[in-house]
C-alpha cells in the first residue's frame, strides 16, 4: 500500500546525493520564517507524549526516555492543495502524465515533511467539490493522501485551484504551509484576492505544472482535449506556423502575468514538466523561498 | 434515360459507405493524447481563422470527391436511353410478283412505276420481287433495303421501256428455250409464294400478282392448284391487271383467286389502285400481326465520366493544395 510514496522516496535518493538531501532538509525547514527548528533540549518523557519523538540516542544513554522538546512543541502542518481535476489527466509540456507528476512533487514536499516530523493535510479537488484530510504525520498518512489524488483520475469535473483556496480560507484558522500545485489555468482577480487573503495567513510556496505545448505536438499524436474527449484537436491546423506564432505570444503573456501576479504577492513559484526535473525544481523552490522572502 | 446495372452501383455505394465506416479515423486509441486547456489555442483569433479556412478546404474536398464518386457510379450504373422500337410492320412480307410474258411486256413499265410508288408508301415492311414467264426468276429476295429495292425496280423499269438494251432484263432469262409455253401463271404463283422464306415464323404474306392470266403452255400448276398452295401458306394474294373493256374469264379467274386467299383484285392504271394496295395491304396485316416489340438501348456514359475524370483532376489538385 505504500507504493506511491515508496516510488517517490527512491527517486529522491536515486538523484539527490547526500549533500543535496541534507541541503533539501536544510530548505524545508528553514521555510517556516521566525521559527527556528534548531534543537532546543531534552526533557524526560511524560507519558502521554508521542512514541516517534523519543530522542533514541538521547535515551541509550540515560536512563529514563528522553523527548526532544522542540518538536513536541513546533510541530508544523503542511497543506498540500492539489488540484485533482480531469485536468490533470493530460501530458505536461513535457509529455510527462500530470496526476503523476502532481503526486510526485506533493509526495517529495510530504515526506521532507513527515521525515522532519510536521503534520501533513491534503486538500484536493475540483469546481464543484473540496476534500480535505486530517492532519497526521506518518508515511502510511502520506500514502493515502497520495492515493486520494490518484483516486481521483477519470472524474468528469474540471478544475477551480480557487475552490480549494478558498475553502482553506474558510475552514482553516492556524498558521500553515501551503504548497499550491496547479497547472496553467489561468489566474485571474478572483484568484489574486483568494491568495492574498490566503498569503497574509500562511507561507505560500507555489508549483504549476505546465500544460502540453499545443503548437509543438508530435504530428501523429491524436490530441483531444479532456474537457471534450469526443473531438479532436486538429495537429494541422495548431502546427500552422501563424497560429503557432500567436500560440507562442498569448502563451508568453500568460506565463508573465502569472508569475508577475505570484511575485507580486511574494509567493515563491517553480514549473515543473518533466519527474527527472521534479528534484531539482522543488530544491530551487524551497532555496528561492528561503532568500526571497526573509 | 434508364439506369441499366442500377443495381451495381448502388452495391458499390454501400462497399463505399462501409469502407468509409471502417477506415474512418478512430475516435481516441492509445496512441492519443489528452491536453487540458485547450482553450489557450481554440480561443486564439488566428486559430480560428486556420479552422475555418480548413473546414472550407475539407469541404470542398469532400464535395469534389462526393461528386466524382457519384458520376463514377453514375457512369458504372451505365444510363443508357432506351428505345422500344413497334415491331408489327417488320412482320410483314409482300412479294411483287411479275408477269413478264409478251403479253404483259407493253405494261411491264408502268407496272414497276407503280410498284416504286407502292414500296415508297412502304415503311418497315420487306419486299421481294419474282419475275416470271416460263419460268420464275428472283429479282430480289425479301429485303428491308428500300434503296436497294428502288434501284432494282428502276433497272428493271428502265429494261423494259428500252426493250432490254439498257438496265436489266428480265424477258430473255425468264424465257428459256428447253421449256416451252410462256406465261406459266401458276408457277409462276406457286414460285412467288415459294420464295417467302423464315415459313416457321408467323408473319403476314401478301402477293403482289401483276398479271393479264393469258396462259400459253402447259403449266405444272394450274390456278387453281397454285391458289390451294397460297391459302395453305396463308398467303393473300393482291392480283393487279392490264385494264381491259370486257370482263374476260382471265379477270374473273383472278378475282376468284385474290377471293379465296383473302385478298383483292385491282385493276391497273386507275389512280387510286396504289393507295387501295397500300392501304389494303396494311389494314390486313394491322389486325394479322401480332405486336412483339423489342428495346434498342443507347448507352451515354459520357457526361458522368467527363464529371468523374475532372472530378478526380479536381481531387489530385485539392490533395496537392492541402499537403503543400
Amino acid at each position: 500500500m505504500t507504493a506511491l510514496l515508496n516510488r517517490i522516496k527512491a527517486r529522491m535518493t536515486i538523484h539527490a546525493h547526500r549533500r543535496t538531501r541534507r541541503l533539501l532538509d536544510g530548505d524545508y525547514s528553514s521555510v517556516f520564517h521566525g521559527h527556528s527548528l534548531d534543537f532546543d533540549d531534552l526533557r524526560d518523557y511524560i507519558p502521554g507524549d508521542e512514541i516517534r519523538d523519543i530522542d533514541w540516542k538521547a535515551t541509550a544513554r540515560h536512563a529514563d526516555p528522553l523527548v526532544k522538546r522542540y518538536v513536541a512543541h513546533r510541530r508544523h502542518i503542511l497543506a498540500l492543495v492539489v488540484d485533482s481535476s480531469r485536468g490533470f489527466d493530460a501530458i505536461t509540456s513535457a509529455g510527462a502524465d500530470k496526476r503523476h507528476l502532481a503526486i510526485l512533487m506533493a509526495g517529495m514536499t510530504g515526506y521532507l515533511a513527515v521525515r522532519h516530523g510536521d503534520d501533513v493535510m491534503l486538500i484536493h479537488g475540483n469546481a464543484e467539490q473540496t476534500i480535505a484530510s486530517p492532519r497526521k504525520g506518518s508515511e502510511a498518512h502520506l500514502e493515502n493522501l497520495l492515493q486520494q489524488i490518484l483516486a481521483e483520475s477519470g472524474t468528469a469535473v474540471d478544475g477551480s485551484i480557487n475552490t480549494q483556496l478558498k475553502w482553506i480560507a474558510d475552514h482553516i484558522t492556524h498558521r500553515m504551509l501551503v504548497v499550491v500545485i496547479s497547472d496553467q489555468a489561468p489566474l485571474g482577480p478572483e484568484e489574486e484576492a483568494t491568495i492574498k487573503r490566503l498569503r497574509a495567513q500562511h507561507e505560500m510556496l507555489w508549483i504549476t505544472i505546465t500544460d502540453a505545448d499545443l503548437a509543438e505536438l508530435a504530428t501523429a499524436s491524436a490530441p483531444y482535449d479532456v474537457a471534450r474527449a469526443e473531438v479532436g484537436l486538429p495537429i494541422s491546423v495548431m502546427s500552422d506556423p501563424k497560429v503557432r506564432g500567436e500560440f507562442v505570444a498569448a502563451e508568453a503573456a500568460r506565463r508573465r502575468q502569472r508569475l508577475d501576479l505570484l511575485t507580486k504577492l511574494g509567493i515563491s513559484h517553480t514549473e515543473v514538466a518533466d519527474p527527472e526535473q521534479a528534484l531539482g525544481n522543488l530544491h530551487a523552490l524551497l532555496w528561492r523561498h528561503r532568500r526571497g522572502s526573509r | 434515360m434508364v439506369l441499366m446495372l442500377w443495381w451495381l452501383a448502388l452495391g458499390l455505394l454501400v462497399l463505399a459507405g462501409i469502407a468509409v465506416f471502417v477506415f474512418r479515423r478512430p475516435r481516441r486509441t492509445e496512441s492519443s493524447l489528452a491536453v487540458a486547456h485547450s482553450g489557450r489555442m481554440t480561443q486564439l483569433p488566428g486559430f480560428r481563422r486556420a479552422m475555418r479556412r480548413k473546414f472550407l478546404t475539407t469541404a470542398a474536398f469532400l464535395g469534389v470527391i462526393a461528386i466524382t464518386g457519384l458520376g463514377a457510379l453514375a457512369g458504372v450504373a451505365r444510363p443508357a436511353w432506351v428505345e422500344t422500337v413497334n415491331p408489327e410492320k417488320k412482320l410483314r412480307d409482300v412479294m411483287l410478283c411479275l408477269d413478264v410474258s409478251g403479253s404483259m411486256l407493253g405494261y411491264d413499265a408502268d407496272l414497276l412505276a407503280a410498284y416504286q410508288q407502292l414500296v415508297d408508301r412502304f415503311d418497315g415492311e420487306r419486299i421481294g420481287m419474282t419475275v416470271f414467264n416460263a419460268t420464275a426468276v428472283s429479282a430480289f429476295p425479301l429485303t428491308d433495303d428500300y434503296d436497294m429495292v428502288q434501284n432494282y425496280l428502276e433497272e428493271a423499269e428502265q429494261g423494259f421501256r428500252t426493250w432490254g438494251s439498257e438496265g436489266t432484263d428480265y424477258s430473255w432469262s425468264t424465257s428459256p428455250p428447253n421449256i416451252g409455253g410462256s406465261s406459266l401463271i401458276g408457277d409462276g404463283l406457286v414460285s412467288c409464294i415459294d420464295n417467302f422464306d423464315r415459313k416457321d415464323e408467323d408473319r403476314s404474306r401478301s402477293v403482289v400478282f401483276a398479271t393479264d392470266n393469258m396462259l400459253a403452255g402447259e403449266p405444272l400448276f394450274e390456278l387453281d392448284e397454285a391458289t390451294n398452295i397460297a391459302i395453305d401458306a396463308g398467303v393473300r394474294v393482291y392480283s393487279l391487271s392490264p385494264p381491259s373493256i370486257l370482263a374476260t374469264t382471265q379477270t374473273q379467274e383472278l378475282r376468284s383467286v385474290s377471293d379465296r386467299t383473302g385478298g383483292e383484285q385491282f385493276e391497273m392504271g386507275s389512280a387510286t389502285t396504289i393507295d387501295r394496295i397500300v392501304s389494303e395491304i396494311q389494314s390486313q396485316e394491322a389486325e394479322n400481326t401480332p405486336g412483339r416489340s423489342y428495346t434498342i438501348v443507347h448507352d451515354m456514359p459520357a457526361v458522368p465520366l467527363a464529371i468523374a475524370v475532372f472530378g478526380l483532376i479536381g481531387v489530385f489538385v485539392l490533395a496537392w493544395r492541402v499537403r503543400s
